[in-house]
């Protein structure tokens, strides 16, 4: 039996998949921004329309751009296989399953969005995308992403990622980006932050904050963001629909749904398709988001309104969160570092359609570093929580002697992460985790204004 | 018809606003030249493209990106301008 399930390149699907269709609750609308001063200037829309528009529609499928499914082509269908040597080296009767979107140009799934904000970014004459990135996926992403339609690109990159994955500002620079460490002086922002605190960490709050500020002083610049907006679940569920075949494939359905938790876009890309298909056969999917002890929003955190970035500038949504000023410890998994979920997995989890767990990053470096040894794949740290809750629930099955089917998603790998490997190695992995105090200091002002 | 005059397009746009928005407001208040970041209208970046989105709707239109991004929106009068250009531009073509 084969162990790898391939598509073939004119399978890469036609459609995104939006779930606001199929959702038997209502997503909360966003609350607008606070008011300003009221002086007279220019309100620039960051978002191009018509990707808005589809983002917050109710129809089922939203087709592809030709052009943008053109660029797919150049990678996608992503391979999907099966874990066996993992599943023999735990002994476990369960069948594991991985999608791999360590694929793509980027190494990860963000390009999935990125490919597609940029195609719409420049179709309404935007010259110069602006965004914040937290371990730097998402910004190496929109920098190959901009490239091709001639657009510019500037990154301001958490500044703890900055400096412990340099080769991530290597590949946005090539692909001819600036970038910038966050906090930075560039700013008023990243101004008062490092007035805050000379030696912070910086967070993506801050670095999207930031990118906010200069890209709204550029009349042709817009800020792009590749976290939990429902435009950005939306495009990642090719990784889904892909999948969905490659099990028909395999001749199984999944009995869970795993996916790492930073703001919700890797974790939606692959639950969601399987929801609808769950949904359509009366199946009983679990779908499990899993994030890290030392950012738990989902766990821990509270379902509440609260702006998206640092500075409180933004709309807020309605979401699961530790609220926008919350610093998370350094972690190696930087890209799971935000504070909120995105609303519409917000919404879900509170009404009980998905679940969630988390991992201290100890746990998470043991199991992304078994995955390694027995599959020759090396995840990236954000992907290994997701290898995490795989290996928890095959050890599980082996315990009750039952042949659970596990999917998850390994959004891409860990080849420039190999500094926070060789720590695992040396043993100086260190499990951090915020206080409840922490987290009710972080969240007063929202439970004040509720 | 009981002889009551038919709103003109200005006043069915603002009427829009004004509900979309959730304003609270009598439509006098909603002046041409007040701000759209004053505490009346409360709009942000997000809060226009959804209220875009329902105008479409409403007067069963497709505005395109570029008006949207080029479109220099200060005040309610800019904004109502904008919409009525895409609506003349729509009736020109039919």
């Amino acid at each position: 039996m084969s162990d790898v399930f391939h598509l073939e390149r004119d399978q890469v699907p036609t459609h995104w998949y939006n779930i606001l269709a199929d959702l038997p609750i209502e997503v909360p609308a966003p609350r607008p921004a606070p008011p300003r001063d009221g002086e007279k200037r220019p309100l620039q829309p960051q978002l191009p329309l018509s990707m808005y528009r589809e983002s917050i529609g109710r129809n089922r499928f939203v087709a592809i751009p030709e052009p943008v499914r053109a660029e797919y082509q150049r990678w996608r269908p992503t391979p999907l296989f099966r874990a066996a040597r993992l599943e023999k080296a735990l002994d476990t009767s369960a069948h594991i399953y991985f999608k791999y979107e360590g694929t793509s140009p980027s190494g990860s799934h963000k390009i999935n969005t990125a490919l597609a904000q940029a195609y719409y970014y420049g179709q309404a004459g935007v010259t110069e995308m602006v965004t914040g990135t937290g371990a730097g996926q998402w910004g190496t992403a929109l920098a190959m992403a901009c490239h091709p339609y001639g657009m510019a690109c500037t990154v301001f990159m958490v500044r703890s990622s900055y400096r412990q994955k340099p080769y991530r500002g290597t590949l946005m620079r090539l692909n001819g980006a600036r970038v910038i460490e966050s906090p930075s002086e560039e700013t008023e922002v990243g101004r008062a932050a490092l007035r805050a605190d000379p030696d912070s960490p910086g967070s993506l709050g801050i670095a999207n904050a930031e990118a906010i500020e200069y890209a709204s002083g550029r009349k042709e610049a817009r800020f792009s963001i590749g976290s939990g907006e429902n435009h950005v679940l939306l495009h990642q569920t090719v990784i889904g629909e892909e999948a969905l075949l490659q099990m028909e494939l395999a001749g199984e359905f999944p009995d869970v749904v795993i996916g790492a938790m930073g703001a919700g876009s890797n974790f939606a890309g692959i639950t969601f398709p399987f929801y609808r298909a769950a949904s359509a056969g009366n199946r009983d999917t679990r779908f499990v988001a899993v994030e890290p002890d030392a950012c738990p929003k989902m766990t821990r955190g509270r379902y509440l309104m609260d702006h998206t970035d640092y500075s409180g500038v933004t709309p807020m949504v309605k979401m699961y969160t530790l609220g926008h000023r919350f610093m998370a410890y350094h972690i190696h998994a930087g890209g799971l570092r935000y504070h909120g979920a995105a609303p519409i997995v917000s919404a879900m989890y509170h009404h009980g359609l998905v679940e969630a767990v988390s991992y201290g990053q100890s746990r998470v470096f043991e199991s992304g570093a078994a995955f390694a040894k027995a599959e020759g794949l090396v995840p990236a740290p954000e992907s290994a929580h997701a290898v995490a809750a795989a290996i928890d629930e095959a050890l599980k099955a082996r315990e009750e002697r039952s042949a659970r089917v596990i999917l998850f998603g390994l959004s891409g790998h860990g080849l420039l992460d190999l500094s926070a490997y060789e720590s695992h190695l040396a043993g100086e992995i260190v499990d951090v985790v915020p206080t409840d105090e922490e987290i009710e200091k972080s969240l007063g002002p929202l439970l004040d204004s509720a | 018809m009981d002889g009551a005059e038919e709103p003109d397009l200005t006043t069915k746009i603002k009427d829009a606003v004004i509900s979309v928005l959730e304003l609270n407001i009598e439509r006098e208040r909603l002046d041409d030249d007040v701000s759209l970041y004053s505490p009346i209208v409360r709009l942000d970046s997000l809060s226009l493209l959804h209220l875009l989105v329902v105008i479409e709707k409403q007067f069963d239109i497709e505005i395109d990106d570029e008006d949207v991004m080029n479109a220099e929106l200060t005040d309610v009068g800019s904004l109502v301008d904008m919409i009525r250009g895409v609506i003349a531009a729509k009736g020109a073509e039919e």
